[in-house]
């Protein structure tokens, strides 16, 4: 998996490209978590280019929504592939999160 | 082995890239100064001979030069003695020869009347004979006046070598004869001759040699006087000869040969067709001249071994090159087969070798230490290698054990209840690393009510492993007789939110399935919708009231739904590792062909269905197995 990274707005948008799995969980650990060790970060992620997601990877979303809640930060889910997103609702997570259909919309999202 | 497999070694390789070149110059070399000294060689050839010849020449005629002095002085004293009477002049004439050993005879042929002793014709000669002297007087023996002795003189006024005669008189022998005029108030007084016999004169021009040739004398007139071929003497002129072989080349020397000349001249001889040299060189006092014939490979003898010396030389420096570049080569390759020989020992194993005998300071030298270094930084990486193995195997038995408790903690035994005829089941997990994070599980809480449990622990592997069997224990404890699914899934929920940090969480689907009426009363914690599948190939996806998974949210509150299984009906509960497997095409494996295999297997029994699902997932997969998979398949049975 390849992890894209830029800023818009001290928005920090990831874009996650490829498969995130066990194997990769790790390398979104050690990126993602470390983005709200200072407080109220906004974290956009973008799903566009992600081909696959298991269980581990979803482990680490949920840890990255955790410790933004703690930190006082947001993270903004967007441009889900319908068979993610479908991962999401079968696990029951989408209210866990804050999902939108683009990019632009997560953007719009956080200056609320 | 073909050609190119050939190993050319280094040393025959300096010894072509260095020998061949230096071989090509040295002949090269060799060439040109053969052809430079050659022409050197003959030409310094060609004065040497000259010399030669003109020596022998001049020592040949010196003995006449030496000769003819005494009559000469005979000559010039002979006008003012006073001699009257034949026995003072006999007397004077032996004087002559006495002092003269190399003169045969002498005579003083006077001038007619001319004599004091008032004879008119008066020739008085002397003679050697046994140790002696002889005494006549020629008139008696011919008419002298009209010999060419006399004549020739007189009429030249000056002296005379005869042409070389045969004496068949008194010296019997082969003679020239010294003829000098003697003048008083210039009238002819008379001729003063001095015989000479030159059988001697051949005698030693026989023993002379010039190189390996023969030498020859011809005289004013181009006959041989002395020649190796005795019956040529006297008979056959240079001129004669020429003739006979028809050798103009021969007239052309022999006109410059009795015309006092010198010279060297190479020529093809037609008598023997070898090439030959003839030189030659004039006896000045005679007239005649002195020649020796050399075939020419004698010379060129001399001058080849000059050659041959050079090569010599050469064809040395050669070898003592070659030997050095020999040295220097195998000084090169040795270390390089002593590293060759160290890398097939590295190769099969032995860490041990070290190079040591590699002296200088080369890159052979430098290429030795590398070795020496690759070999010490080898033995430390598998040393390291060997300690790391030894730790990973250590960590991956520690995985198998954890993998044996987890199986333990599973049920395996097929069938599970073998009195219970109201149902058949079969569950099956295949873990993708030695630990899996899924499981399965089913018991009954009373007689008639079986607990049917599948989960799905977020991550794999050791963690997983612990969480799943926290998670299964949990359940077995919270879901007890009287307690609903949903109350179950509710209770566990709250309890693995507890301190969670980690955010472990597990997908979880948890049904209550009555044996005796096939209904069944579940609860799910975001897990992948079981299926029933009815004996008639018809499907359901329990999608409904899907819950979050457990660990996440601790208010959550379950849900429960009931579906009832009709005979024959099954219910398929399975995790994501069987539709998110996943193709090296990176397709996923799906719930479509899920679906179409378990409608093609719906007649046979749990256990081959979930054996040909797992052989297709597996074909899809290609052996890439990212996630554990697991099925369990419940069956009504119609009793």
């Amino acid at each position: 998996m390849e992890i894209k990274q830029q800023q818009k707005k001290n928005v920090e948008i990831l874009s996650l490209v490829g498969r995130l799995d066990a194997n990769t969980a790790g390398i979104l650990e050690k990126k993602l978590i470390p983005l709200f060790d200072s407080y109220s970060r906004d974290v956009v992620i973008d799903f566009s280019e992600l081909d696959y997601i298991s269980s581990a990877g979803l482990r680490i979303l949920l840890l990255a929504a955790k410790t933004a809640r703690n930190k006082e930060g947001s993270i903004v889910l967007c441009s889900m592939q319908d068979f993610i997103r479908e991962i999401f609702e079968i696990a029951g997570f989408m209210p866990v999160f804050k999902i939108t259909n683009t990019l632009e919309e997560a953007l719009q999202e956080l200056e609320k | 082995m073909s050609i190119k497999h050939i190993n050319i070694p280094i040393l025959l390789k300096m010894i072509l890239l260095i020998g061949l070149p230096l071989i090509l110059v040295y002949g090269l070399i060799l060439g040109l100064n053969y052809m430079s000294g050659k022409q050197a060689a003959v030409s310094q050839m060609k004065s040497y001979l000259a010399e030669l010849t003109a020596h022998q020449a001049a020592r040949l005629d010196s003995k006449f030069l030496q000769i003819s002095t005494g009559p000469r002085d005979l000559a010039r004293i002979l006008p003012l003695l006073p001699i009257n009477n034949p026995e003072d002049i006999y007397q004077l004439l032996e004087h002559y020869l006495t002092k003269k050993p190399d003169i045969y005879g002498m005579s003083i042929s006077f001038a007619p009347y001319q004599s004091a002793t008032g004879l008119e014709l008066f020739a008085p000669y002397v003679y050697r004979e046994e140790g002696d002297f002889q005494r006549l007087n020629l008139k008696d023996s011919y008419d002298y006046q009209h010999q060419d002795f006399y004549q020739i003189p007189a009429l030249l006024s000056r002296p005379y070598w005869t042409e070389p005669y045969f004496d068949a008189g008194v010296g019997n022998a082969l003679m020239i004869t010294y003829s000098v005029p003697v003048f008083r108030d210039d009238s002819l007084l008379g001729i003063i001759t001095a015989d000479v016999r030159i059988d001697e004169l051949q005698e030693e021009m026989r023993k002379l040699k010039i190189l390996a040739g023969y030498t020859f004398l011809i005289s004013r007139h181009g006959t041989y006087i002395y020649h190796p071929l005795a019956e040529d003497i006297m008979r056959e002129t240079i001129f004669s000869k020429a003739e006979r072989y028809d050798f103009n080349e021969m007239r052309t020397f022999g006109r410059e040969m009795i015309a006092g000349k010198s010279g060297v001249k190479p020529f093809n001889d037609p008598i023997s067709g070898g090439r030959r040299w003839l030189v030659y060189s004039p006896l000045e006092s005679t007239g005649w001249s002195f020649a020796a014939i050399v075939p020419e490979e004698e010379i060129l003898v001399s001058v080849n071994r000059v050659m041959m010396h050079q090569a010599l030389i050469m064809i040395l420096g050669l070898m003592v090159i070659l030997l050095i570049v020999s040295w220097v080569s195998y000084g090169i390759t040795n270390p390089i087969r002593k590293l060759a020989g160290m890398s097939r020992q590295l190769a099969a194993g032995n860490l041990e070798v070290q190079l040591e005998s590699i002296k200088g300071r080369d890159e052979i030298q430098e290429f030795a230490q590398a070795f020496n270094k690759m070999v010490v930084d080898l033995k430390h990486y598998i040393t390291d290698l060997t300690s790391a193995t030894r730790a990973k195997e250590a960590v991956e038995s520690e995985l198998r054990i954890a993998r044996q408790i987890q199986e333990s903690l599973l049920p395996r035994v097929f069938p599970p209840f073998p009195d219970r005829v109201e149902f058949e089941l079969y569950a099956r997990i295949i873990p993708a690393r030695e630990v899996a994070g899924d499981f399965y599980d089913f018991f009954f809480l009373d007689r008639d009510n079986l607990a049917l449990v599948i989960a799905d622990v977020s991550g794999k592997g050791i963690s997983a492993g612990l969480f799943m069997a926290v998670t299964r224990t949990l359940i077995k404890t919270v879901f007890q007789e009287g307690v609903s699914p949903a109350m179950a899934l509710t209770r566990a929920n709250q309890i693995l939110c507890l301190e969670n940090d980690a955010c472990m969480f597990t997908t979880l689907f948890l049904g209550l399935y009555n044996v005796q009426n096939g209904e069944m009363i579940y609860a799910n914690a975001g897990h992948n919708p079981p299926v029933v599948l009815t004996g008639t190939g018809q499907y359901q996806l329990l999608d409904k009231m899907s819950g979050i998974a457990l660990g996440i949210a601790d208010d959550f509150l379950y849900q429960e739904t009931r579906v009832k299984l009709g005979y024959s009906d099954m219910i398929i509960l399975y995790t994501d590792g069987v539709v998110e497997a996943t193709s090296p095409q990176q397709e996923l494996y799906g719930e479509d062909r899920l679906l179409r295999i378990l409608i093609q297997g719906k007649d046979n029994k749990p256990r081959q269905i979930i054996e040909s699902l797992e052989a297709e997932v597996q074909a899809f997969q290609q052996g890439n197995q990212f996630d554990d998979i697991t099925i369990m398949i419940l069956r009504r049975l119609n009793q």
